[in-house]
């Protein structure tokens, strides 16, 4: 086994997950400011509401699998999976809420918000490629090192 | 004492930020008062957060016509434009019309809706409107500011006004600041006599109408009525509706005095006087058909014909109904050429501004 190999897959793990968590507190900290404004809120109310509890429990369920990227590579398979699939329409549907909410015409935030999701692939990305040095290194296959 | 690492502590405080953040969040949203939802801007308590109605003389929503589509080619005015723009009461919807072509501004009174029409519209009456253009002096909207996230003013002068034409008066006084004013039609209206919907009195001719204002006609049952004494209501002097009665109607013939009780400052006063007056069928009054019929709806008004014929646009049109009025978007003489104001004002007499007109339910000068 590379031990340094080893280290060098788990800090790129590391880096990933802090990279990833970093986004989720952009978008928190983006949510936060827009509900401070009780304008904004009672607008949303009379839409029907219920966007928030959504919101909130999907970037606690998001941080969590984040930070169990730590703990298990599964859980790291599982969220990609669940990005791929689930998220993209809520995250977009987010993004979309968020920025009309500023102003952003409908078609402009559409166009931004996929842009967006796709940037937000780049943790993953990033953690795979530590996985898979991480995999490597334990396995011993590093062409020569037996 | 276990060693934290750096990673772990970066990663501790991201997450210390995401629950502390939807935590704000989540209280704020909870915080909200939810009795707000769907209550009007002009009803709402006295939080200086919040704006109310600046047209207390319109006592129905502005809603757009179940035919309403996009006109405007081009967006010839912003938001703070509109702070520029004052007027009559009865012109009020040709302001709105052009907040919703040129700014996209929506229906509803909810005052958390950034684009509710009545924070575009600010008309203060015919003869204020026309003292803030040839004084200078401002108009003020409301508008969201989106950075600060509350409703704020835009205040600017005066420059475009949508109104009946100036009277003798305001001109004089015009030329006394040694201002030149700019009037062109830009649509017609039928300038109509009202009446509780008991009079029995269904139409007046034109001499009747005078006699009755000059005070040589005190009685219904002169004119086909009741038995009683007309009570015969007024506007204030240099208001659209008093303007339209001197040069309109009596044309010079001079007006009897009316009590003060029967002198209303502004039209909406004055339809409710007609129709609260305790004697209900003695009163009589004047206004605006597209005021009366769109605007400001009492049930207990009828609108009286004039020679037989009703005020309305196919009358306006051919010129049958005797009391056609016109309204005018009045600029400066020294408003610059290239400014937006008198681009606009050009623009309500283009084929675009008319059709405009028309969708904003008046009927147009041309065609």
């Amino acid at each position: 086994m590379n031990e340094n190999k080893l280290r060098r897959g788990e800090l790129t793990i590391k880096a990933a997950v802090i990279l990833k968590l970093i986004g989720n507190a952009l978008i928190a900290l983006w949510t936060a400011l827009s509900y401070s404004d009780m304008t904004d809120n009672l607008y949303r109310i009379s839409r029907g509401g219920g966007q928030l509890p959504m919101i909130v429990g999907g970037i606690f369920a998001d941080t969590l699998l984040t930070v169990l990227w730590l703990k298990n590579k599964s859980f790291h398979t599982i969220h990609v999976w669940l990005y791929i699939l689930l998220y993209g329409l809520a995250f977009i549907g987010l993004l979309v809420d968020l920025m009309n909410l500023y102003g952003a015409n409908a078609l402009g935030a559409v166009v931004t918000a996929p842009i967006l999701w796709a940037a937000g692939l780049i943790p993953f990305i990033v953690c795979g490629a530590g996985r898979r040095s991480r995999t490597k290194a334990m396995q011993g296959d590093d062409y020569g090192e037996r | 004492m276990k060693k934290i690492s750096v990673s772990t502590a970066v990663i501790a405080a991201l997450i210390a930020v995401i629950v502390g953040s939807s935590g704000f969040a989540a209280y704020k949203y909870l915080g909200t008062d939810r009795s707000m939802v769907g209550k009007e801007a002009d009803r709402l308590g006295a939080d200086p957060t919040m704006h109310s109605s600046q047209n207390d003389n319109v006592n129905v929503m502005l809603t757009r016509p179940a035919d309403w589509r996009q006109i405007a080619s081009e967006k010839l005015l912003l938001r703070e434009d509109f702070a520029g723009i004052d007027g009559s009461t009865a012109t009020i919807p040709i302001t709105a019309e052009l907040a919703r072509q040129f700014c996209g501004a929506s229906d509803t009174l909810h005052y958390y809706d950034k684009k509710n029409i009545h924070s575009y519209v600010s008309h203060n009456t015919t003869g204020t409107a026309y003292e803030n253009l040839i004084f200078g002096r401002s108009n003020r909207i409301e508008a969201y500011d989106e950075i600060n996230k509350k409703w704020d003013n835009i205040e600017k002068p005066v420059r475009l006004v949508f109104a009946t034409p100036p009277s003798e008066d305001e001109y004089n006084t015009a030329k006394s600041q040694r201002v030149t004013l700019e009037a062109e039609p830009i649509a017609l209206d039928g300038f109509v006599f009202i009446t509780h919907k008991d009079n029995p009195v269904d139409s007046l001719t034109v001499q009747q109408i005078k006699d009755i204002y000059s005070g040589k006609i005190t009685n219904w049952k002169d004119v086909g009525g009741r038995d009683e004494i007309i009570r015969a209501f007024q506007r204030t002097k240099n208001s659209g509706s008093q303007t339209a009665m001197e040069e309109l109607v009596m044309q010079g013939e001079p007006m009897a005095e009316a009590p003060i009780a029967f002198v209303s400052a502004e039209m909406g006063a004055l339809v409710e006087s007609v129709a609260e007056y305790e004697n209900e069928s003695a009163a009589i009054g004047y206004t605006y058909y597209y005021y009366i019929n769109n605007l400001y709806k009492n049930p207990d008004i009828k609108v009286i014909n004039i020679d037989g014929i009703s005020p309305e646009n196919e009358n306006l049109v051919t010129g049958s109904y005797p009391f056609t009025a016109a309204y005018y978007a009045v600029i400066r003489g020294d408003e610059p050429q290239d400014s937006v104001y008198r681009r606009v004002r050009d623009y309500m007499l283009s084929d675009e501004g008319q059709e405009i007109i028309r969708l904003a339910g008046y009927c147009p000068v041309k065609g």
